[in-house]
């Protein structure tokens, strides 16, 4: 015979009511497992996206070309990278746009108070777009700036100067260094820069400047944007066979961001992994938890099994019936399990000060493995009810 | 042996009978997964229930214990039947067989001319649930359920669910004069309405066959008394076969026809009054 379903569920429900406190308690460690698997996940998945959009800021399809060769004659060194390398290199195919760099330290002078290191970069036109920096006010490094002492200021560098009682408005005089700029922009708050400087905290100079005043007197760098669709690999192939025909004792090195996001990308996987096997081994613990209370509440009750089966109950009937209660057990403490991940999630979140976002995914698969972990756990324990002979079951108490 | 002469007279009652045997088998309609045990009614009023040869042995240890030594024994569709013994006589052991919930080691049981020994776990469940009902002396009803869902559970695992098992429930409920305690729970109710609610169980699923286990051993004898009362209305009007099991002579004295266990044997009830028809005269049920 078959007892209807949703006579088990009510039936299920009313007996784990009437278990109360000590079912509760072998719950606790459900709870504590489906909880640690949803919050691990959530927080996983929100790092990894946080990761993703500062690396995606940057941009996957950019290069940065570094001059990595060991020269005995530093004099060389200028001649080795310089305009006619750039525009060389914006023609390649796979290429979109270059912009070159060359940086050094100076001191900024804030009139009598001591002086604060700072970083001078020296760009192009091309460096604007490429890192997508936006102004506050005046007007960005320009072609025609050639070789005139113009500066544009980062934002930190920019509320520095204001924090000094120095305005730092376009047309300013600013002593960096020896050299007195005259400041013609100010920089929104920006991502990083090449060679993960912090364009905040630099001040921005005309390269073609840069390259005769400048300590290195150099281009350190290209920051390349490959063409749409272009694997960074093919890119780098064709940068090093440019520079092996035009210039074979040069040595550069390509780096794309792509690969330290894969790298990332990877550890996060391991580490969701991780996790996951820690939820893993706390819901096998609470399912054992579980198991227990079902045992023991099949050994309460054998003397109601007995009743139901010479009412006629089959033994799958009476399998079903603590099956479904060992389930429904365990969706009560998969979803307080969730309720707790999801809490834990979003405060852990709060504080590193990431974007919330709520995974469905892992609150779905939370409840769902304790259901599963219920199925799996009370079977046992379902089975032994199902087995008992029905009158040794009567003849207790 | 009086109970076959008694199975045989009653056969003259054969169409009730097997109305009602074919009514017990109507359940089975209801189920669901295709798997029927339909049970046959009595052929031309053979005996509901009969008992041939069994013997039923324990090994306790290395020490085999014989509790029943050839029971031989017929219910009559319709039948009011006292089985009586001192305790360790082998009463539980032989209800146990007869209810089906436990086989002999020896000898036949056959339910309306088929042999339980054929059958498998689960159609001897069905069989329990559609053609026998069982009543016993602490009444085991199950303490979390109303009065009402302890009646309806032996529907429920035919499958019959929400209000037609309420219904027929609250029906049986009402048999029992029990109608206004659907509600109450079995902690809430005295031993002899415990035993109503109990005995409603029993019948909900019109079976054949009610089999009571000392049904007044727990209780007073005036309450008593009301269920063995309850007992025989039962018989008469619904032509249920009731097999009460029972160690006190007042009880048996109210059945129909009476034999005694003794010694794992049945034998021709011993100072028992013949078939009383004027059950009235009985001293007292219960202790």
């Amino acid at each position: 015979m078959t007892m209807p379903a949703a006579t088990h569920a009510r039936e299920a429900a009313r007996s784990l009511r009437a278990a109360g406190q000590r079912t509760l308690l072998a719950l606790t460690g459900i709870v504590i497992g489906i909880g640690a698997v949803i919050a691990l996940l959530t927080v996983g998945d929100i790092a990894k996206s946080e990761a993703h959009r500062q690396f995606q800021s940057l941009g996957t399809d950019m290069l940065s070309l570094v001059d990595v060769t060991r020269h005995r004659n530093s004099l060389k060194l200028t001649d080795m990278l310089d305009a006619t390398d750039v525009a060389d290199l914006e023609r390649l195919p796979t290429i979109k746009a270059a912009a070159p760099f060359t940086m050094d330290s100076t001191e900024l002078n804030l009139g009598g108070r001591p002086q604060q290191s700072i970083q001078r970069i020296g760009v192009t036109a091309a460096f604007r777009s490429m890192y997508d920096v936006e102004l506050t006010a005046g007007r960005f490094i320009t072609p025609f700036d050639n070789r005139q002492p113009f500066a544009v200021l980062g934002a930190n560098v920019a509320r520095t100067l204001l924090e000094s009682g120095m305005a730092p408005e376009v047309g300013m005089r600013l002593q960096l260094g020896e050299g007195i700029f005259t400041v013609v922009g100010t920089l929104a708050t920006a991502h990083s820069g090449p060679l993960g400087t912090r364009l905040d905290d630099n001040v921005l100079i005309p390269l073609e400047l840069a390259l005769r005043e400048l300590a290195t007197k150099r281009l350190q760098g290209i920051t390349l944007r490959t063409a749409p669709d272009v694997h960074y690999l093919a890119a780098t192939r064709e940068i090093q066979d440019h520079f092996r025909f035009t210039a074979p004792d040069l040595s550069v090195r390509v780096d794309s961001p792509v690969p330290i996001i894969e790298q990332m990308e990877a550890q996060m996987r391991l580490f969701a992994l991780l996790l996951g096997a820690v939820g893993g081994i706390s819901l096998v613990v609470g399912g054992f938890g579980v198991m227990n209370a079902m045992l023991a509440s099949v050994a309460e009750r054998r003397l109601e099994i007995g009743i139901r089966r010479a009412l006629g109950a089959r033994r799958s009937d009476v399998q079903r019936q603590f099956l479904a209660e060992a389930v429904l057990l365990c969706l009560v403490g998969g979803m307080l399990g969730a309720l707790l991940g999801v809490g834990a999630a979003a405060i852990i979140s709060a504080v590193a000060n990431w974007t919330w976002q709520w995974s469905a995914t892992a609150v779905v698969l939370g409840v769902g493995t304790a259901c599963a972990a219920g199925l799996f756990f009370g079977l046992y324990p379902a089975r032994q009810a199902a087995l008992l002979d029905p009158i040794a079951a009567m003849r207790d108490r | 042996m009086n109970v076959l002469a008694t199975a045989r007279r009653q056969a003259a009652r054969g169409a009730r009978m097997v109305r009602t045997a074919l009514h017990a088998g109507s359940g089975l309609a209801r189920r669901k997964g295709g798997q029927r045990s339909r049970q046959a009614a009595p052929i031309d009023g053979g005996p509901l229930l009969r008992l041939s040869g069994v013997v039923k042995r324990y090994a306790i240890g290395p020490v085999e214990t014989e509790v029943l030594r050839g029971v031989d024994l017929d219910v009559g569709a319709g039948g009011l039947l006292s089985i009586m013994g001192e305790s360790g006589s082998g009463k539980s052991t032989l209800l146990n067989i007869m209810g089906l919930l436990d086989r002999p080691t020896a000898g036949s049981i056959q339910v309306a001319g088929r042999n339980v020994s054929a059958m498998s776990d689960d159609e001897l469940s069905d069989t329990r649930n559609q053609s026998i009902g069982f009543v016993f002396q602490a009444f085991r009803l199950l303490p979390r359920l109303t009065a009402l869902e302890n009646v309806a559970l032996p529907l429920t695992y035919q499958g019959i669910d929400g209000v037609e098992a309420r219904e027929r429930a609250q029906g049986m409920l009402r048999k029992v004069a029990m109608g206004n305690r659907s509600d109450h729970r079995p902690d809430q109710l005295s031993g002899g309405q415990q035993q109503r609610v109990a005995i409603a169980r029993a019948l909900v699923a019109s079976p054949a066959l009610v089999l009571a286990d000392e049904p007044t051993g727990a209780l007073d004898p005036n309450t008593g008394r009301e269920i063995m009362q309850l007992f025989r209305e039962l018989n008469e009007s619904d032509g249920i076969a009731v097999v009460i099991i029972t160690h006190d002579r007042a009880v048996a004295r109210q059945c129909a026809e009476n034999v005694d266990l003794v010694d794992g044997r049945i034998t021709a009830a011993g100072g028992v009054a013949p078939a009383s028809a004027s059950p009235e005269t009985a001293e007292g049920a219960g202790e």
